[in-house]
């Protein structure tokens, strides 16, 4: 594996990467992982990149707990601005009558980790977005 | 709460301190058990989350913006999903993950007191002699 993999050198990311996963637990572990390679190329931190994961896995889990029927893919996108990291993860099936997305804990924890946490329903579909600043 | 925090801060008392922390187990307790049922006993997740818990408290800076809860959540989780890396490891983890992994918590808490901050994957992967494909790969096998 090459030890010169850009990081540290990227200053500005213009790309918007998205990626598509069957909706499952095992497989957020991908998103995870480019989350990590993406924020690594922005020289996020240790403490950071672990918020980011945190933040992930509680808005795709939410994603498949509140979702009804269950969702066959999710689609997260990345978007970099300056020294910002936008996520946006979204299901394919609608919210389950009456569901809220948030629960008091999942609020708790994505208020800590993450800022502009918003929600946003289009043609019957969840999207859950957030943002995390580099620090520093 | 704040106050408490800020004297804490200027005297250093442990029964302020032990006060706090007392004061916060209830959190603690919620969030132990959002990590219940994966192999690990609830009373060793109290504990875990204690320690995340002592962390906070220690680590609150009262001229900050935020409540001490929003403050003390992140590290509390922090600290449970920590633990289930270094014991529970919930899915399958090659060895030598696993060794690197335990071998950059130190070299990731060594730095951070060095640097005051936590440190960047470069940082750490410069310190631990190694690539940065490796820390990525450990970090993210830590949460799986």
């Amino acid at each position: 594996m090459s030890t010169d993999r850009g990081v540290g050198t990227i200053r500005r990311v213009s790309d918007q990467i998205t990626v598509r996963i069957p909706a499952s637990t095992p497989h957020i572990g991908l998103i995870r992982a480019t989350a990590s390679a993406l924020a690594a190329l922005l020289e996020f931190t240790y403490d950071q990149i672990s918020d980011l994961h945190i933040a992930i896995d509680e808005v795709c889990g939410r994603i498949l707990a509140t979702s009804n029927p269950a969702p066959r893919q999710l689609e997260v996108t990345f978007r970099v601005d300056g020294d910002s990291l936008s996520v946006q993860a979204c299901g394919d099936t609608p919210m389950r009558e009456g569901e809220q997305f948030f629960t008091t804990f999942s609020k708790a924890i994505l208020d800590a980790v993450a800022q502009g946490m918003q929600l946003t329903e289009s043609d019957g579909v969840v999207c859950a977005s957030f943002q995390l600043v580099k620090k520093g | 709460m704040k106050l408490l925090l800020r004297e804490l801060r200027e005297t250093g008392s442990t029964a302020i301190r032990d006060k706090l922390i007392e004061s916060h187990l209830g959190l603690v307790e919620y969030l132990a058990r959002r990590f219940a049922g994966r192999g690990e006993p609830l009373d060793d997740l109290i504990q875990v989350a204690t320690i995340g818990l002592v962390k906070a408290v220690d680590r609150f800076d009262p001229d900050r913006e935020v409540e001490f809860s929003t403050y003390a959540t992140p590290t509390i989780v922090g600290e449970l999903k920590r633990h289930f890396r270094d014991k529970g490891w919930a899915v399958r983890v090659p060895r030598r993950l696993q060794e690197l992994n335990l071998r950059l918590g130190s070299v990731v808490s060594k730095l951070s007191q060095d640097l005051q901050r936590s440190p960047t994957i470069g940082e750490i992967a410069e310190a631990a002699t190694t690539t940065e494909d490796e820390v990525l790969q450990a970090l993210d096998s830590s949460h799986a």
